[in-house]
């Protein structure tokens, strides 16, 4: 498997979502655009995530030609449901890179065992985020992002890594790091945990 | 799940890495544990950050070209797409207003079913996340397959100015939007344009049958019926015909397709656009239970079938998979239109158009046996269909079975070892009925044959089938080889290379085989009382003595077997044979006449006949040669029937002078047979007690009269004891070859006439006609027994006919009653199913008690079920709260049903619907509804984000 660099450079230059309900200083995305029907804003949208989607594939398949199509059906799916999307209760990038990496997901669940995982297709983004939560990603940029999952111990940061871009479950990722399941979970808990505590409870938000 | 489950599985579910029963199992726990659903949601938004990580990386890392084809991939599709269609209020249910673009127009509705793939190029992929298999109401114009569709969508309650809704029932009438399950099709099918059904624009009733087709067949008998159970509600008398879209014409290459799939059955290669078969969309959701195989749609069966001649229509076809198992007995028999002669009872068959085809051009009524032809070579395999207008062929595939010439019809008809009864037949089936003897085989061993109307130079062969061998049969020599099923054809005395004799034209043909077997011929000279009267004993003689010569081998095997069997068992062999009783009744033993003489009795006066028979230079007596007196007895009509009974009466025992001239008691009774005496009824009515009475006289019959013709011929010999038994030695095996009969031996059957019974002596006149009088109401009184008899089977077989037709009836009506229960249940699981696939659940968990909300998916109705819930005391209720974007809602206020389970009816909840709860609160006396949640919160509920 390709090692991919957890925490990259801050080269991209990443066109700032609005921050909030209001709009406040607000800039539309190309996603917003083309959301409320501007078509030719998909280009835009391409050029914001078609890079870090394929990286993100890239990671999962260890494939690039895998990689190349996951990121072109993920992009698809998620331009496709556009108008589905609630930016009051998730956030645009959570939203779009999802596609992707559940089209990488499967794919490779699929090159693996030829076999559809349980859950596969049940839902898209059934695990939504709360108003507030959303309200809290939408200022967040890639590099505190990338920053928070950089100070992660490094067992914890390998754990969040694989289960996050490898989809792997505890058990597969225990097999291949070598630790029980059970310390698999407890550092997936806690990894959680000190991404969260770095980027600010909900609550704290919410207040 | 319980707590600790749900908690080891909360970063996983944050980081969607579980499955979805995992998924709506934390996510159930956690709606009612306020740590859990914390934590939850702490974890959820720790891992929304990992893809906005994942943004701050190099794009180097991504090739030019890769990035290049991804970029245009996407934004070229969307671009062609047009922009997103706007959503329209009633389709958006999560209710979010769009606030984030200040002068933005409102958010498209993305296209989904039907809509989208009709404007999408049937090239494109479908994309797979998504299916959904939408039903409308017209082909034609498109404009209105959306209306209808969103007339589908208002009258399930999106839209409250919808006319639908004012409509009583409406909810119930209007046919869905019928929206597959998640995973409907595997993602190889992608590409694959769904069904289209074209429907009547009513509103389809329950059960209705499909019709699965080519858009526009020739026949409108093609294609297949699928009737879906109940799910869709289907007029019957619309019967639409669902349309196939030409692309669907590739099935599936690599791997079994799964549940869901679609498939053409039909021939593969029969045409080049491939627009024939049917399409069967096996919908993942429906009738196949869990534990069916999966259809896998018989690629090899579809491909494989022979390119070369199409089967003909008719033909049956088993339609299954492909080396499935080894026995062969799946799939589904599929009788294409115009197919009649497989009956229902017929056992499937497989393809076997190779029989069907290669057969050679057999005239009609050819019998063929469907089955696997190279498979194997068992007889009883595959199933006989029999086509209509035909006649057996059992004689042209036993010679193809024995590798012998065909005999023509009439060489068997005049062929000297057999003697043959033909019989025209005047009803259905036409032809003729040939019945078969061989005189040196057993008499068992005789066949009837069923002749179309063939002439008489046909080339027909004869196979004789013997019928089960009897104990008789048994103890005589040959028969182990009467045994088999198939016997041989005889072609002459000599073997296969004899000639058969020339065609004797019939102008008598009952009389053909005595005549061809005495030598006479009848044709040659139509006044009978002429020339035949002409011939002598010396013509006749050597003919009777070839008579016995033909009889001598079997009767030579007999005797042997009889000796053997003597000699074995030490006594005389206990067979309660009628050869004995023929010896006890003072009839001719049958010993004696097994050799074709008869043992040297002292004073025995048929001596002579021994030397009559066996001498090689016969010389008959000199009384024979005379005339005159037979000619001074006999009257001769005109007319051949008339001439024979005339020579019958004309031979009359008492003398024949004419005074039984006219009388009908003896005259119309060919059975008081020429010699005058009734031809010992008891032991033939006993012999032939097996074959009914209508055969009896057809045979008393022809031997009368072949007795009468002998003894007309021969004048000399009337009134000579031994003559008459020489002519009744040649004449019996016409009579005794009948099949079933146990004692077929010639001499018995006949009696001897009695000589004496011819004297003159007037004195014993009375006593013979009482004598006669006596045998001759014996024999009427038999004959009424049988009569009798035979109406008292018929009695039998109406009754037995009757408990076949009731019993068949309960039969029917139970299989009628499975299969309406059947019916029954498979309607209730898809209606179940049906419920647990569109509504939504919205789980509430409270102290003492639990609930489960379900919702239609547009939130428009639904029931809150709670179980548990205690009861208030008066003047407080409960009040179920729903919150939406525009605040708090009271939903509804009720009372608990407990102990029993509760069921509040939910009305259409509000815009931005986000969370359901109950409170507790103070019944207002004046009846005015809360506007306000003021008491305590029990418990609520959220519904899933979309």
């Amino acid at each position: 498997m390709t090692s991919t660099p957890i925490v990259g450079d801050d080269s991209v230059s990443w066109e700032r979502p609005n921050r909030g309900p209001a709009g406040e200083g607000a800039t539309v995305t190309p996603f917003e655009r083309y959301r409320h029907g501007d078509p030719t804003a998909a280009i835009g949208v391409a050029d914001a995530y078609v890079a870090a989607c394929y990286r993100l594939a890239l990671t999962l398949l260890d494939d690039p030609a895998a990689a190349e199509a996951a990121t072109r059906d993920g992009l698809q799916v998620a331009l496709e449901l556009a108008p589905a999307f609630d930016p009051e209760r998730d956030d645009e990038r959570r939203w779009v890179i999802g596609f992707v990496r559940r089209k990488a997901m499967e794919r490779a669940r699929i090159d693996a065992n030829r076999r559809p995982w349980p859950g596969q297709g049940r839902s898209l983004n059934r695990t939504g985020l709360e108003p507030d939560a959303a309200r809290r990603l939408h200022g967040l940029t890639p590099a505190d992002a990338a920053a928070a999952v950089a100070r992660l111990q490094p067992n914890q940061a390998v754990a969040v890594w694989r289960a996050f871009a490898q989809g792997q479950r505890p058990d597969q990722i225990a097999a291949a790091v070598g630790a029980p399941v059970a310390a698999v979970r407890e550092r997936l808990r806690q990894g959680l945990q000190d991404i969260q505590d770095q980027l600010g409870a909900p609550h704290e938000v919410a207040q | 799940m319980n707590h600790d489950e749900a908690r080891d599985l909360l970063a996983e579910y944050a980081l969607e890495l579980v499955t979805s029963d995992e998924r709506r199992g934390i996510e159930g726990h956690a709606e009612s544990c306020d740590i859990c659903g914390l934590e939850a949601r702490l974890y959820v938004q720790a891992a929304a950050a990992l893809p906005i990580a994942a943004l701050a990386g190099a794009r180097a890392d991504i090739d030019a070209a890769a990035y290049d084809r991804i970029r245009d991939a996407v934004a070229g599709r969307a671009m062609a797409h047009g922009a997103p269609r706007p959503r329209s209020a009633h389709t958006r249910r999560s209710g979010a207003p769009h606030q984030s673009g200040a002068a933005l127009p409102p958010a498209p509705a993305r296209e989904h079913g039907l809509r989208s793939l009709l404007r999408r190029p049937p090239s494109e992929p479908e994309p797979d996340d998504d299916f959904s298999l939408d039903i409308f109401a017209d082909t034609t114009p498109l404009t209105e397959a959306e209306e209808a569709l969103w007339g589908l969508e208002r009258a399930w309650g999106d839209d409250a100015r919808s006319p639908a809704k004012s409509r009583p029932g409406a909810v119930r009438d209007v046919m869905p939007d019928v929206v597959m399950p998640h995973p409907p099709l595997p993602r190889e099918t992608a590409g694959w344009p769904l069904a289209v059904a074209t429907l009547p624009r009513t509103a389809p009733a329950k059960g209705s049958r499909f019709r699965l087709g080519r858009p526009e067949p020739p026949d409108p008998e093609e294609g297949s019926d699928i009737a879906f159970p109940g799910a869709w509600p289907l007029p019957e008398e619309a019967s639409p015909v669902a349309t196939v879209p030409e692309a669907a014409t590739e099935p599936p290459v690599a791997p079994p397709p799964p549940r869901g799939s679609r498939f053409r059955l039909g021939r593969a290669r029969r045409d080049a656009d491939g627009d024939e078969g049917s399409d069967i969309a096996f919908p993942g959701a429906w009738p196949l239970p869990e534990e069916a195989p999966s259809v896998a749609a018989v690629p090899d069966a579809v491909t494989e079938p022979p390119a070369a001649p199409p089967p003909a229509r008719g033909s049956r076809f088993r339609l299954g998979r492909a080396r499935r198992d080894a026995d062969g007995d799946e799939g589904s028999d599929i009788a294409f239109p115009g197919v009649e002669p497989v009956s229902a009872d017929a056992s499937p068959v497989t393809v076997v158009p190779e029989a069907v085809t290669e057969s050679p051009p057999a005239p009609k009524g050819s019998r063929f046996r469907l089955g696997r032809a190279p498979r194997d070579t068992a007889d009883d395999e595959g199933s006989d269909i029999a086509f209509p207008e035909t006649a057996p062929l059992e004689a042209a595939a036993a010679v193809a079975a024995s590798g012998l010439a065909p005999l023509p019809l009439s060489a068997i008809l005049e062929s000297p070892i057999h003697e043959t009864e033909d019989v025209p037949l005047t009803g259905s089936p036409k032809g003729r009925r040939i019945r078969l003897w061989q005189r040196d085989r057993p008499p068992e061993e005789s066949t009837d044959i069923l002749f179309p109307d063939l002439p008489l130079d046909a080339g027909v062969a004869v196979v004789v089938r013997t019928p089960p061998a009897s104990p008789l049969a048994d103890a005589r020599p040959g028969a182990a080889s009467a045994s088999r099923p198939w016997a041989r054809i005889r072609r002459g005395r000599s073997g296969p290379a004899t000639a058969a004799k020339p065609v004797i034209p019939s102008e008598e043909p009952e009389s053909d085989g005595l005549a061809d077997l005495l030598g006479i011929d009848l044709a040659a000279d139509a006044d009978l009382s002429g020339s035949i009267a002409a011939r002598t004993h010396e013509e006749i003689a050597p003919a009777a003595e070839q008579a016995l010569e033909d009889e001598s081998p079997r009767l030579d095997r007999l005797e042997a077997s009889q000796a053997a069997s003597a000699q074995s068992a030490g006594e005389p062999s206990e067979e309660p044979s009628d050869w004995s009783a023929a010896e006890e009744s003072g009839q001719p033993g049958r010993a004696a006449l097994d050799t074709g003489r008869r043992p040297p009795t002292p004073g025995d006066p048929f001596a002579f006949l021994d030397e009559l028979m066996f001498e090689d230079d016969f010389s008959g007596p000199a009384h024979l040669d005379g005339e005159g007196e037979v000619e001074g007895e006999r009257r001769t009509p005109p007319g051949p029937s008339t001439r024979r009974r005339g020579l019958v009466r004309g031979h009359r025992p008492s003398g024949g002078h004419g005074e039984f001239d006219g009388d009908d008691d003896y005259g119309m009774e060919p059975g008081a047979d020429a010699f005058g005496v009734s031809p010992s009824l008891g032991e033939e009515s006993l012999e032939l007690s097996e074959i009914g009475p209508g055969r009896r006289r057809f045979l008393n019959r022809i031997r009368d009269e072949a007795t009468a013709e002998l003894v007309t011929a021969i004048p000399e010999f009337r009134g000579d004891r031994a003559l008459d038994d020489a002519i009744h030695l040649a004449v019996a095996p016409t009579i005794v070859s009948v099949p079933g009969v146990t004692s077929p031996m010639p001499g018995t059957v006949l009696p001897r006439y009695d000589r004496s019974s011819d004297s003159d002596d007037d004195d014993d006149d009375g006593d013979r006609d009482r004598d006669r009088d006596r045998e001759e109401h014996t024999r009427r009184q038999q004959d009424e027994e049988e009569d009798e008899e035979v109406e008292d089977s018929g009695g039998w077989r109406l009754w037995a006919i009757l408990f076949s037709l009731v019993a068949f009836g309960a039969l029917g009506a139970l299989g009628y009653t499975f299969y309406q229960l059947k019916q029954t249940r498979e309607e209730a699981n898809v209606l179940e199913a049906k419920v647990q696939s569109f509504a939504v659940q919205i789980g509430l968990r409270g102290d003492n008690f639990v609930g489960v909300a379900y919702m239609l998916p547009s939130y428009g109705s639904g029931i809150l079920i709670l179980d548990g819930i205690p009861t208030l005391p008066e003047k407080r209720e409960y009040v179920v709260w729903a919150e939406g974007t525009e605040g708090v809602k009271n939903m509804r206020s009720f009372q608990s049903a407990a102990p029993s389970r509760t069921y509040v009816d939910l009305p259409r909840m509000p815009v931005g619907f986000r969370r359901i709860f109950v409170t507790e609160e103070v019944r207002s006396t004046s009846g005015a509804r809360a506007k306000a949640p003021t008491g305590v919160e029990l418990t609520s509920g959220f519904p899933p984000v979309r």
